[in-house]
């Protein structure tokens, strides 16, 4: 205990200087919200709060009125739930979702046999193969939930089922393997999250990564008595991005040297954490751009067929339909980008830099650019539909109920006529964020400035025309 | 001490997970199914959704409640704007906007088979949207089972081919106005009055052909209508549509252009010309446009064609209307529409190939 004292008291005296010499502020400095933050019941009393909700659309999905605008799953899934995360808790906090979320609960209070205190974890005891120590399977699970989502977010039954899925699996998991394997490796939500939450200006860091190298005991990620070790198997004292940090807050619990933070800094700084990077996340990026860009087409776009399509009104249609889809995400686009890193390599005379190792960091160069295309494409929706979430309050299973006297509030369209003005703003944020971080990026593998701007320009000029091809979706 | 309290914080977690995952559905199932019918035991709930037809029509199609026991129905569209209403009970919830719960009320007070049926030209197949309300009188058991007022009409015994064409020989050259009919009318005061005339007329069995021969050639009986057999052509053809004003009840025809905007016009056209907005998907839906061209059997009839209409007599129409059209889009009306109804819009079609106005246009 005094061991946990003494650097508290240090940490208030003098921050402690970073490994990335950006101006940061430590939240964790704030002693009000450092109490909370180790207040062991947090973390349980958020998620029973979402639990709750996750029961009751579970509960209406499967039970509720199939109509889905007066269904309180769908509206509160996709409409709510959505319009949190995609315009708030991801651009601001990260994963902070993912600190909350009902659904791998179950199974971790499963697992640990306790809801809040600490015990040694039970399960089978597997190893989780490394070679599944990548995020593919949660690609693929993205474009399985993106190819069917007609359906899913509109039919109240299938939200249900493939919520409950998600538990089932999640729980499954955790009887067999240690800690969060469905978050850390199939959440298909957990992906989107995970890559968009590298903008965020909220990180969890350690103070000092020269005190965790020297601390043997590793609480923080063994776990002790005080908590559990990470239950994203990740190790703090390297940890340099968002991506896999769930923000659960257990290691700031368990870390006996008080080394642990949360920080304020400036936006994006993961992007450009080169050692990191990777094959799958750079798909995960390509994914998440094109899935944006197809879905603004299908539900934006002029495309009735395409609407038809993919709303499975056939399945001959749908099953053409689903192959362009996955061969749009997994050929066409990061196809693309390849031949654009090709040019930037060739032009540039990158040839010390291999082109997969360009295409792959250059791939990050779409995060900004796809976060913002998903808020603006949401926009669209979400402000149309967000006045549902009054009467399906009143009346989540559109039984006729009325609980809070708004089950006859009108649907109320918000500002339908100016969401391009919203949308276009956004877009062109993303594309700025997006060209410095490619110039960034450039810029690693340049020696000289007019080598880097050479390299980005075919990078650039891409982005530019996928912008365009957004704007041109959102005005029509 | 550490330990107890432990102990206390994961009691109280499991009470609030166990409140959670099986109080909250406990409660809201138990509350809608066995509280609440018990709650309104003498109201019967029934909610009833929409879909267009090839997604499934009505939700419930088959809808049994009681005679005297108020009914409360919730209705909700899936997709496009349907329209609610039962036939023969007056029931009518107007239009049903998607994901807008519209609830009617309304307590049955007779046994018997009803239609309920959508009011508002949906899709290609609107009229499909037709489901059943069975009223059930635990007095008499067996009345659920019969249409309620079934239209009597036997058309076999009366001769009429319903599919027959029934063009005339001859017909107006251009639209007869009843106002000049009358005007006409006074000005020969050789004539007896327009009711001994109509007396002698059945204008719901003889088409307008017929009747402007019977008085062009002074056939109707017991009376000498020789002037009007003098007249020009087109100045009989306004006394015949006169006579077919001086013959039916203006709030009928009211009644019959209120039912005919709600339910035909989207076929058949506001003006009666066959030419509704829904026409145009009939025909590409059906093979016969290829076979037959644009004026095949296929397309609504044209209300305002002179001498179809002259042809045609209202019992016909009356026919038409009650069993549909077999092999077009035309829907049977006869489990819907009343006696009254149905004849209302016989009574309103013939302000299509009739100027019905009182002043002169
Ligand atoms: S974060 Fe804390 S517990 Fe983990 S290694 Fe660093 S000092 Fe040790
Ligand atoms: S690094 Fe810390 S906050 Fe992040 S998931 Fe692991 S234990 Fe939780």
């Amino acid at each position: 205990m005094t061991q946990a004292r003494a650097p508290a008291s240090r940490r208030r005296r003098a921050p402690t200087p970073h490994p990335v010499s950006v101006p940061r502020f430590e939240l964790t400095s704030i002693r009000w919200l450092d109490a909370i933050l180790r207040w062991r019941p947090l973390q349980f009393t958020l998620i029973a709060a979402t639990l709750g909700f996750f029961v009751l659309a579970i509960l209406t999905s499967l039970v509720g009125t199939p109509v889905g605008n007066r269904n309180f799953g769908i509206i509160f899934v996709w409409i709510v739930w959505w319009a949190l995360v995609i315009s708030l808790l991801v651009p601001l906090a990260g994963r902070l979702w993912c600190a909350v979320c009902p659904i791998p609960a179950p199974g971790e209070w499963l697992q640990r046999r306790a809801f809040i205190a600490p015990r040694p974890l039970r399960t089978l005891g597997k190893r989780w193969p490394n070679r599944l120590k990548n995020i593919w399977i949660q690609n693929f699970a993205f474009l399985g939930v993106a190819v069917f989502s007609a359906i899913i977010l509109t039919r109240p039954a299938v939200t249900g089922l493939v919520l409950l899925a998600f538990v089932l699996l999640a729980i499954g998991l955790s009887l067999v393997y240690e800690r969060r394997i469905f978050c850390r490796y199939f959440c298909p939500v957990g992906g989107f999250i995970g890559l968009y939450s590298m903008i965020a200006p909220l990180e969890l860091r350690v103070k000092d990564p020269e005190v965790c190298r020297r601390h043997k005991t590793k609480e923080c990620y063994l776990g002790s008595e005080n908590g559990f070790g990470c239950p994203w198997l990740v190790f703090p004292g390297s940890l340099k991005r968002n991506a896999y940090c769930g923000l659960c807050t257990e290691c700031l619990k368990t870390c006996s040297m008080n080394n642990v933070a949360l920080n304020l800094r400036p936006p994006g700084l993961d992007l450009l954490v080169s050692k990191e990077r990777g094959l799958d996340e750079a798909y995960k990026a390509f994914i998440m751009s094109t899935c944006a860009l197809l879905y603004s087409a299908i539900l934006l776009g002029p495309w009735g067929a395409l609407k038809d399509a993919a709303n499975m009104e056939d399945w001959r249609t749908w099953v053409v339909y689903a192959i362009g889809f996955i061969a749009m995400n997994l050929a066409v686009v990061p196809g693309l980008f390849y031949a654009a890193t090709w040019l930037s390599r060739r032009w540039a005379r990158l040839s010390h830099a291999p082109t997969r190792q360009l295409f792959i960091d250059f791939a990050y160069a779409l995060v900004p650019l796809g976060l913002m295309a998903w808020i603006a494409f949401s926009l669209s929706f979400v402000l149309v539909n967000i006045s549902y979430a009054l009467p399906v309050l009143s009346d989540p299973f559109g039984w006729g109920w009325n609980l809070l006297g708004t089950r006859d509030f009108p649907w109320t369209p918000y500002f339908p006529a100016r969401i391009p003005y919203l949308q276009v703003p956004i877009l062109i944020v993303g594309l700025i964020f997006g060209l410095y971080i490619t110039w960034r990026i450039a810029n690693e593998h340049a020696s000289a400035p007019e080598q880097a701007l050479r390299s980005v320009v075919p990078i650039a000029a891409l982005l530019l025309v996928v912008t365009f091809g957004f704007l041109g979706l959102y005005l029509g | 001490m550490e330990i107890g309290r432990w102990r206390r914080q994961e009691a109280i977690a499991l009470a609030i997970v166990l409140l959670i995952v099986v109080g909250l559905p406990a409660a809201t199932l138990g509350y809608q199914f066995g509280l609440r019918p018990l709650l309104s035991a003498n109201v019967q709930e029934v909610e009833i959704v929409g879909r267009l037809p090839e997604r499934g029509g009505w939700s419930v199609e088959t809808v049994r409640v009681q005679v005297g026991k108020p009914v409360r129905l919730i209705l909700t569209s899936d997709d496009v704007v349907h329209g609610f209403a039962i036939g023969k009970m007056g029931v009518d919830a107007g239009w049903v906007y998607p994901g807008q719960p519209k609830v009617v009320e309304f307590t049955p007070q007779r046994a018997g088979r009803y239609t309920f049926y959508c009011t508002t030209w949906c899709a290609e197949g609107h009229w499909r949207m037709r489901g059943t309300l069975e009223v059930y009188d635990p007095q008499d058991p067996s009345a659920v089972n019969e249409p309620v007022d079934p239209p009597q009409t036997d058309w076999q015994a009366e001769g009429i081919d319903l599919d027959a064409p029934h063009l005339a020989e001859i017909f107006p050259a251009k639209r007869p106005s009843a106002a000049r009919g009358a005007a006409i009318w006074q000005r020969t005061p050789e004539l007896p009055t327009p009711d001994q005339v109509l007396a002698r007329l059945d204008l719901r069995r003889q088409s307008p052909a017929q009747v402007f021969e019977m008085l062009q050639e002074d056939r109707v009986p017991d009376l000498a209508l020789a002037p009007l057999g003098r007249m020009p052509e087109g100045d009989l053809w306004d006394v015949v549509a006169f006579l077919w004003r001086e013959g039916t009840a203006a709030e009928s025809v009211e009644l019959g252009r209120e039912l005919y905007q709600t339910n035909c016009a989207a076929c058949h056209g506001e003006n009666g010309d066959g030419q509704g907005p829904a026409a145009a998907s009939l025909l590409s839906s059906s093979m016969e446009r290829d076979l037959q061209g644009k004026h095949g059997p296929q397309s609504p009839a044209d209300f305002t064609d002179a001498r179809s209409m002259a042809g045609g007599t209202g019992m016909i129409y009356y026919g038409k209307l009650v069993r549909g059209g077999m092999g077009t889009g035309m829907p049977y009306w006869g489990t819907i529409f009343t006696e009254q109804e149905l004849w209302a819009l016989v009574d309103y079609l013939w302000t299509f190939p009739f100027d019905l106005s009182t002043q002169e246009r």
